[in-house]
């Protein structure tokens, strides 16, 4: 189906695949235009298309109604990334906040009862939340020694290779140890290191 | 296709939240009369004669944005 | 042109984006941005901009913009509890009503006020008591005590008396206590000011500019004219008071007197002459406030009320002016920016309730009534003169502080503050800078979930982050900025 202009209500309709666009992208889209558009959704009956209807609020030129499907389909490509960098962070996102909040309550002072500052119990509790924290910091650091996502994303590793020295001097040049790039050391099936903070 | 026919919205439950367009009749019933008419798939909803044409308009964003916003 | 099958999300870490003046802007969770030409935007998507671009790759890593290790995130926790420290203090803000007594009529008042004198409208000692001592309950290290009205000093032997005993509870508490009169000025005398300037209270005065837009806004009680004059005489004592305290003691100054405006239709055509009326006077900052009109009048809001476009104007042209001045040398900073700029530069929580998420109500602030009711904010108790009860927390005379936070209202509140519950908020390029205020949609719009992009607050704070951002890629602005946070 294609996109109809009703210049008589300032308006234009259009189809948006809904296999390309979820329902709650589309819904995202509509949200940026909803302060200066008038905005009709309808469903196919395969429920495969979804139409909607932009209507300006003010007045709008021809060229105006005619550009409003490119920009709303700008926008449903913002929309896609939003929704899918989103969703595919949200346990991510849980644990930086929980975190963040669980480090703060070791910082909590007063109970109810009390107008001073920490408890005891109140301070054993932060050590406790500190420890935790520090003891989960180093786990996951060691995990992560066999994990070199930068590596695997800027596909360079940094390996130092020491080759064997020959003891007795020699008027020959030596091999000084070297740093090598990602290929050579593919070559050379060296292992590869994290890169430590 | 436009969902308006002679003042009447017809709101599909598959993109509006049925419970979303029974608020915003809430909503705009203390300005304007308001006829809904509920059926298995969506739901009708036409604004007595005389009032503004935009009166409509605004119903359908207000529906779709309290159906956004329950989500 | 972005190809969606072309975009690796595994790469991606959850961040908001938008585009300013051709360029993307994104930022994080942690509050770091960045700006990205359109192609290292693609690039970026797409996963290939590493290899094209090494240092922009490791700047979007470091701003955790790129899909975090499971070591990353403690460090991540910490950023973002630094964004958001006063989500997790505890309410830090109190504000005492003294009374409703006012010898003003401001335009612009939200408050109906009692003529001088009149009887059962001030806050008694023994309400105060319980207040004071209600607010050191909260576990927050820091102690905001805020005196309003009507015009606090027309209580002065409560004011009096809730300094002593604040500092008294707080040899034991032991936490950073802050005082602050909001004062029309006009009634100060040398025996209070000199028990406040010894006792390091600070002052925030009400300070409209020149006095042909002074004058209209803020008028006598006995409608004999403004309060220009008066107040300029005091606010010249003042300055002359601290600065003798300060060559008192140079190494325990701080600066107590700071002064804030309320922008009405008078203001709209006068932002330099606003401006240069506070230099002359000798301030180094503003807080240009936009106007609140909930509560008032339909004819006073026709008088003095604008649209949210005209004080957005008005603002832009008072910030492209003090940009301008300080760039020539002058230091002279606006406050609302400076907050906002704490979080976009700093990365720090600026403990500004109107700029954070949820916002303060109960959680990180109160207003203790004349009569001893409590409420969630200054507003909340103004809302009550107007017929909501609605954010009503409690009293201090039957509450223990457990139920006045954890209540039905706070509950409320954070919810209808929260960005992640609002439409629009949630994916908005701003949202670790930003804030709402669900009392004022509230009582404007007849709920705490309007529709945002529709709200005059959310034009007002788009605005002010758009103009912000776009100077910010200038690094002549962006060194003022910095400037401004020092």
């Amino acid at each position: 189906m294609k996109s109809s202009i009703d210049s008589k209500k300032n308006a234009i309709t259009f189809p948006v695949n809904t296999k390309l666009y979820s329902k709650e992208v589309i819904y995202k889209a509509c949200y940026v235009f909803i302060d200066r558009m008038y905005i009709f959704l309808d469903v196919s009956p395969k429920k495969d298309v979804i139409l909607v209807t932009l209507e300006g609020k003010s007045t709008l030129t021809k060229k105006g109604i005619e550009k409003l499907e490119g920009e709303f389909v700008n926008e449903l490509l913002n929309s896609l990334v939003r929704e899918n960098v989103s969703k595919r962070n949200q346990k991510v996102l849980e644990q930086i906040v929980g975190g963040a909040m669980g480090a703060a309550l070791g910082l909590r002072g007063t109970n109810d009862e009390t107008a001073t500052g920490q408890s005891s119990s109140d301070a054993d509790e932060t050590k406790e939340i500190e420890a935790a924290v520090e003891a989960l910091r180093l786990e996951l650091e060691a995990i992560d020694a066999e994990d070199d996502y930068e590596g695997d994303v800027l596909g360079i590793r940094t390996v130092v290779v020491t080759p064997v020295v020959a003891e007795k001097p020699s008027k020959k040049k030596t091999a000084s140890p070297k740093t090598v790039t990602a290929k050579s050391a593919k070559q050379s099936g060296n292992k590869r290191h994290a890169k430590k903070k | 296709m436009p969902k308006r026919n002679n003042g009447t919205l017809k709101l599909s439950h598959v993109l509006y939240n049925p419970e979303a367009v029974d608020a915003a009749v809430v909503e705009f019933a203390d300005s304007a009369e308001i006829a809904v008419s509920r059926h298995a798939d969506r739901t009708d909803v036409s604004f007595v004669s005389g009032e503004d044409k935009t009166v409509l308009s605004e119903f359908a964003n207000y529906a779709l944005f309290l159906t956004i916003q329950s989500r | 042109m972005i190809s969606p099958a072309k975009i690796r999300y595994q790469n991606l870490a959850n961040f908001r984006f938008t585009k300013l003046g051709g360029r993307y802007l994104l930022t994080s969770d942690t509050g770091r941005w960045i700006f990205l030409e359109e192609k290292e935007y693609e690039q970026f998507l797409e996963g290939t901009l590493a290899k094209k671009n090494i240092p922009l790759f490791r700047e979007l890593k470091a701003g955790g913009f790129v899909k975090p290790k499971k070591s990353d995130i403690p460090t991540q926790a910490s950023q973002y509890l630094a964004l958001n420290a006063s989500l997790a203090q505890g309410p830090s803000l109190f504000m005492f009503v003294l009374t409703l007594q006012c010898n003003h009529r401001c335009l612009y008042c939200q408050v109906i006020p009692e003529k001088k004198g009149a009887k059962g409208f001030d806050m008694s000692k023994e309400t105060a008591k319980k207040s004071v001592d209600l607010a050191f309950r909260s576990p927050s290290q820091h102690i905001g005590i805020e005196f309003q009205g009507g015009e606090p000093l027309l209580n002065w032997p409560v004011l009096e008396y809730v300094v002593k005993y604040a500092k008294t509870v707080n040899k034991t508490a032991k936490k950073e206590l802050r005082i602050t009169l909001v004062t029309n000025l006009t009634l100060m005398d040398d025996e209070k000011l000199a028990f406040l300037l010894k006792e390091n209270v600070s002052f925030a005065c009400s300070f409209d500019g020149p006095d042909f837009v002074h004058n209209k806004n803020r008028i006598y009680l006995d409608g004999k004219g403004g309060s220009y004059k008066p107040l300029v005489k005091n606010i010249q004592i003042v300055q002359t008071a601290i600065a003798r305290k300060k060559a008192r003691n140079k190494k325990t100054f701080v600066d107590q007197l700071n002064a804030v405006l309320t922008t009405t239709k008078f203001s709209l055509p006068y932002p330099k002459e606003i401006v240069d009326e506070y230099i002359t006077k000798g301030f180094n900052n503003v807080f240009i406030r936009p106007l609140s009109p909930f509560g008032l009048e339909r004819q006073t809001i026709d008088i003095i009320g604008y649209s949210a476009e005209e004080f957005i104007a008005f603002y832009e042209q008072a910030l492209e002016y003090i940009l301008e001045l300080n760039l020539a040398g002058t230091l002279f900073v606006e406050r609302t920016a400076a907050l906002a700029l704490k979080k976009i530069l700093n990365h720090q929580d600026a403990s500004y309730y109107e700029m954070r998420s949820p916002c303060g109500a109960g959680i990180g602030q109160m207003a203790f009534d004349y009569d001893g009711e409590i409420y969630t904010c200054d507003e909340g108790r103004m809302a009550k003169r107007m017929g909501h009860e609605n954010f009503r927390l409690g009293a201090v005379q039957t509450e223990k502080y457990a139920d006045v936070v954890d209540n039905e209202v706070t509950r409320t509140m954070c919810l209808g503050s929260s960005l992640d519950n609002q439409a629009g908020c949630a994916d908005c390029v701003y949202k670790p800078y930003c804030g709402i205020c669900p009392l004022a949609n509230f009582i404007e719009y007849g709920t705490i979930f309007p529709q945002i992009l529709n709200t005059d607050k959310h034009k007002i704070n788009k605005a002010l982050f758009d103009y912000l951002f776009s100077k910010l890629q200038d690094e002549k602005y962006r060194s003022v900025f910095q400037s401004w946070l020092v």
